[in-house]
């Protein structure tokens, strides 16, 4: 009788428990997600995770911060002279335009690029350890990928540094609380030594091609790394290995120049990936970028016009004959009915992207950059001629008007500077290095040439500001932005930039 | 007996305990009651403006003193919306050193009062609105503070009023801002008059100002000024070396030029006029100047121009039928000197009224710099491009966005028919009509006119439905409007057309045949109107056709001719000529 209902007990007592047990109450692990411990298990995961650092640069975390794609024009052409308000800039926006800049900006929030760069550190500090998880991942494949997320990083990096000159360099990750640290500042110097070490190892790691095209021009490759070392050496002014990094892309044969025919404009920059893209993000249907938002037209609020007297002052005109014009300007950089800032919105001279199909591609490096680089690493290293010879060479392709033809002399450094700084002003409109290649001629031999700012300065501030804006340019600290107001407040050991303390 | 006792002994035992329990009880509840409630009442810790001086005395302990001298603590912590720019201890201590005042005790209570009103504006002013020139609002003591940027060995700071670094910027606090300085402001005490007369430089323009009377008119408080529209004045000087330079060695050199009627006080002599062109009824600092295209001056119905060049600023730098008169540029160090009623510039060069005669102005519509900048367009061959709302400063349209001004030029050989001036023409919107689905007015911005009394003309190109379109100069309604079905009539000789407000304004033929296409280029008389100042003025279109209707409005040119000049030649040719 007794052990009657024993055994009944127990057997209920075992349903019971056995019937909770799909609840999982005592299951700690999120049932939405997948924690670390669960992946670096396979080399796809791997790949996952390294595809998705790269779709961090197109797309922002959430609604209310910015995608790197949207940053790099901002950082690139807000304070440089190409572009003048739309009627749907904001306030913070407008601030920087009036070089009325504060630590309480929102544009020089950091958070899109170190997010970037957490995701690297993330995969550098995890992916090694798949190699002795799954079998099938090789040496060479972990190497490949870890070359194009220490390429990114250092690419970021690059960014970070020339925009806030010191900056914190966090190169581990951030995975658990534990690994929260408050950083102090390292200075320009020793974070652009890290990137140069960065590429160094990126460089032997990396792949030269995936074997498809899309992959080669939207993946880090060995000439990605190549391309983003010159432009460091550049800034750095170490122009030997500039123009090392710039031979390795120009004599591995699989770049050029497209033809400066009809097609043009649709092969670069209305379908992607031609013959000249070295890097570029990739947009699509799936993925679409900011821009038709910030520059069209056809939408309310855009934020950004071209300035219209770029055409004037850069492309110029041929008062002869009026159609002998530069490729380059009307309806590629600037559209004039309503001087809207054209080569990332448009399919064609008179057709603009809607917003579905805003996909065109931000170039981050292509082969006339290559070859523009060059010729400014020779123009400061006594090889005048090579640096010309690549300058026409640039200006034969787009149809350069004699009007915006310079001659300086071969031994000009000063002069041929300057005309390269014009070239590629005209090369580069609104591709986000405007402002760096005003500031990297600038800054050169101990800012000997501000007067590319202040000429700068005086087309593009509102006479209200001009006076001030030209007189805080003299002032090397106020060339970089302001050490963000939120990152102050959470990190006591950072420090603000001297300027806007 | 023996529980009993023990009971008892127990009682006697526990009652010392009990004693002791319910004391120490008492005792903590009396030690707590003692104990304050730390409940925060406030809903912010945030003080104002005088706590917060009295909270930081390591840095404004001085300032606040002066504050406590002028009375104005109680004031300094009301809520509102305030600006206050306070000087850090060594700023008053600097000042103290150069008034050669032991402590602030010395300083007088009404010397006190102006250290602070100069200080704080009531408006909300974060250093984001500190531009080239004036904060937008006044100070309390009514004087406008300037606010401007110095590079000094590659160390940049922002300079209040040219008397103070800032140190720190947006101090908040509850009834506003607060920005620390490194000196003190001290307000201005001399007017524009007394400003100019003290500088020696201006001892040529000094006479001149007290010989013509305008040292009165400069000499006035703001509070005792009658005339509101003359409060805050601004005056262009012009130093003794340059009227050296341009041959007046000294005042009587200037009177013996310009006082033409010998008495430099009459409202008509040149000399009172050119003194009076040298005063503006405006407080405009540089950078207001850099931004305002026109000022009226004291010298009636003329006005100064203004633009900015680069980084100069310039005065009267105009173009006039097409050649460009150079300006004369404002000195930046010497000028933006504050006085109580005002502002004093230096000018460098001689600068007069210039005496220009009404000349007939054939304003091609397409002349846009817009139009002008795109490549190949202007007067390129069949070129058709429009232009948003907005895009062209000189053209303001009304109405729906989506209709645009496009401007076209001819084919090679021309249009038949089309007697173009410089083969190019706009057309208003596309749709020209009332409501919401068209351009329902356009206004141009025209090229300099010289003041006189113009005929108006307005030529535009016939279209086979047309509508009243009335016409308005400066906002004044035109006495004719004109309807652009109408055609010119070769049945009628030019003076008879003339006399009916019409005329064939192109070298194109004028058949008898109403429709045909030659007869097409009309030129309709719109009024005659007297313009008061020689500047860019405004004329303005408004449809009328209703909002169905498929009406189009095609400009060509409109003419101003001077009322005593040939209203009908010369003629404007095709080719961009004019003919006789």
């Amino acid at each position: 009788m007794f052990k009657n209902i024993f055994y009944k007990t127990t057997v209920l007592a075992l349903i019971a428990i056995s019937a909770c047990s799909c609840n999982k109450y005592l299951e700690l692990r999120p049932q939405n997600g997948i924690t670390s411990d669960n992946f670096w298990q396979t080399k796809e995961q791997l790949q996952a995770a390294v595809i998705g650092v790269y779709s961090s640069i197109l797309t922002p975390s959430d609604s209310k911060s910015k995608a790197p794609a949207e940053v790099f024009f901002l950082w690139g052409e807000i304070r440089a002279d190409f572009i003048k308000p739309g009627p749907g800039l904001t306030n913070d926006e407008l601030n920087i335009i009036n070089s009325s800049l504060l630590p309480t900006n929102a544009v020089v929030s950091w958070q899109p690029i170190y997010r970037v760069i957490n995701l690297c550190n993330t995969v550098l500090d995890f992916g090694p350890g798949v190699l002795a998880k799954d079998n099938t991942l090789t040496q060479t494949q972990l190497n490949s990928y870890l070359g194009e997320v220490l390429a990114i990083r250092a690419l970021m990096y690059f960014y970070i540094a020339r925009s806030f000159g010191d900056a914190p360099l966090k190169i581990k990750s951030t995975a658990t609380d534990d690994d929260l640290v408050q950083l102090a500042k390292s200075s320009q110097k020793d974070i652009l030594a890290q990137v140069v070490a960065d590429l160094k190892l990126a460089e032997g790691y990396a792949t030269a091609s995936y074997g498809n095209n899309a992959s080669d021009k939207g993946r880090i490759t060995k000439f990605t790394v190549n391309a983003i070392q010159a432009d460091v050496y550049l800034w750095m002014d170490n122009y030997a290995d500039c123009i090392t990094a710039c031979d390795k892309i120009i004599n591995s044969g699989k770049f050029g120049l497209v033809a400066g025919d009809a097609s043009w404009f649709s092969k670069l920059f209305v379908t992607g990936n031609s013959s000249e893209g070295i890097f570029e993000l990739q947009f699509d249907s799936q993925v679409l970028n900011p821009y038709v938002a910030m520059f069209s037209p056809a939408v309310a609020k855009y934020r950004f016009l071209a300035d219209p007297v770029i055409l004037d002052n850069f492309y110029t005109v041929d008062l002869v004959d009026p159609l002998n014009v530069d490729i380059r300007g009307l309806d590629v950089a600037i559209h004039a009915a309503d001087q809207s800032i054209y080569k990332f919105i448009a399919l064609g001279p008179n057709t603009l992207r809607t917003t579905d199909i805003s996909y065109a591609h931000w170039m981050v490096y292509r082969y006339a950059d290559i070859m523009l680089m060059k010729a400014e690493a020779c123009a400061n290293s006594a090889r005048g001629q090579d640096a010309l010879d690549l300058i026409n060479q640039i200006r034969t392709r787009a149809h350069a008007l004699p009007a915006s033809a310079l001659s300086p002399a071969v031994g000009d450094a000063q002069g041929l500077n300057s005309y390269i700084l014009a070239e590629r002003a005209r090369e580069f409109a609104f591709e986000g290095k405007r402002w760096y290649d005003l500031l990297r001629i600038a800054k050169r031999n101990n800012y000997a040439r501000l007067d590319v700012l202040i000429t700068a300065a005086v087309e593009s501030v509102p006479p209200l500001y001009q006076q001030s804006a030209i007189s805080k340019l003299k002032d090397p600290n106020s060339l970089y932005f302001p050490i963000p107001q939120a990152d102050i407040q959470n990190d006591p050991n950072l420090i603000q930039n001297p300027f806007y303390k | 007996m023996k529980i009993v006792y023990d009971m008892k002994k127990l009682m006697n035992r526990i009652k010392p305990v009990m004693l002791m329990i319910v004391s120490g009880i008492m005792l903590m509840v009396g030690l707590y009651s003692c104990k304050q409630d730390h409940l925060t009442l406030t809903t912010t810790s945030t003080v104002n403006m005088y706590s917060y001086l009295q909270q930081n005395p390591d840095k404004f302990s001085l300032f606040q003193q002066i504050v406590d001298k002028a009375g104005y603590a109680s004031f300094l912590n009301t809520y509102g919306t305030y600006t206050l720019f306070a000087p850090t201890n060594d700023g008053v201590k600097a000042y103290l050193k150069t008034t050669g005042k032991a402590s602030v005790d010395a300083i007088d209570a009404t010397t006190a009062k102006g250290l602070v009103s100069i200080a704080l504006i009531a408006d909300t002013l974060s250093s984001q609105y500190f531009t080239d020139g004036k904060l937008r609002t006044p100070t309390t003591i009514g004087q406008y503070l300037i606010t401007g940027n110095i590079t000094i060995n590659g160390v940049s700071s922002t300079v209040i009023n040219k008397q103070a670094n800032l140190i720190t910027a947006n101090i908040k606090v509850g009834n506003g801002l607060i920005h620390a300085i490194d000196n003190v402001l001290i307000p201005a005490n001399l007017t524009v008059a007394q400003t100019i007369e003290q500088n020696p430089k201006y001892s040529i323009f000094t006479a001149a100002l007290k010989a013509t009377g305008f040292y009165d008119t400069l000499n006035i408080a703001i509070a005792d000024n009658p005339n509101v529209n003359r409060k805050y004045l601004t005056v262009i000087a012009q130093t003794d070396s340059v009227f050296k330079a341009n041959n007046f060695a000294d005042f009587n050199a200037l009177k013996t030029r310009y006082s033409t009627k010998g008495d430099p006080k009459n409202h008509a002599d040149s000399l009172w006029l050119f003194m009076g062109y040298h005063i503006w009824s405006e407080l405009s600092y540089l950078s207001d100047i850099a931004v305002l295209p026109s000022h009226t001056t004291l010298a009636p119905l003329e006005i100064t121009t203004s633009q900015l060049v680069g980084q100069n600023v310039l005065l009267n730098n105009d173009t006039f039928n097409g050649v460009l008169e150079p300006g004369k540029q404002l000195y930046r160090p010497t000028s933006d000197v504050s006085a109580t009623n005002g502002v004093v510039h230096n000018v460098l060069g001689h600068y007069t009224i210039k005496i220009r005669f009404p000349q007939a102005v054939y304003f091609d519509v397409g002349i846009q710099p817009e139009i002008l900048k795109t490549p190949g367009l202007y007067r390129g061959v069949n070129k058709n491009q429009q232009f948003n709302p907005g895009t062209i400063a000189g053209i303001v349209t009304t109405g729906s966005t989506n209709y645009y001004t496009n401007y076209i030029t001819e084919p090679v050989p021309v249009n038949s028919g089309d007697y173009f001036y410089n083969n190019d023409n706009m057309n208003i919107g596309l749709r020209w009509r009332t409501g919401n689905n068209g351009a329902n007015s356009v206004e141009f911005v025209t090229p300099v006119i010289v003041k006189g009394t113009y005929k108006i003309w307005v030529d535009y190109k016939r279209q086979t439905s047309g509508q009243v379109i009335p016409a308005f100069f400066d906002g004044v309604s035109l006495p004719n409007t004109f309807n652009n079905v109408d055609p010119l009539n070769g049945n009628e000789t030019d003076a008879q057309a003339e006399a009916r407000g019409f005329k064939s304004y192109s070298d194109s033929p004028v058949t008898t045949t109403l429709t045909n296409a030659y007869n097409g280029q009309v030129g309709r008389l719109l009024g005659i109107v007297t313009i008061k100042t020689t500047d860019h003025h405004k004329i303005k279109f408004v449809a009328t056709a209703g909002t169905g209707d498929a009406r189009v409005l095609i400009l060509d040119v409109i003419e101003f001719r001077p009322v005593d000049m040939d209203q009908i030649h010369p003629r404007l040719g095709r080719d961009g000529s004019l003919v006789p």
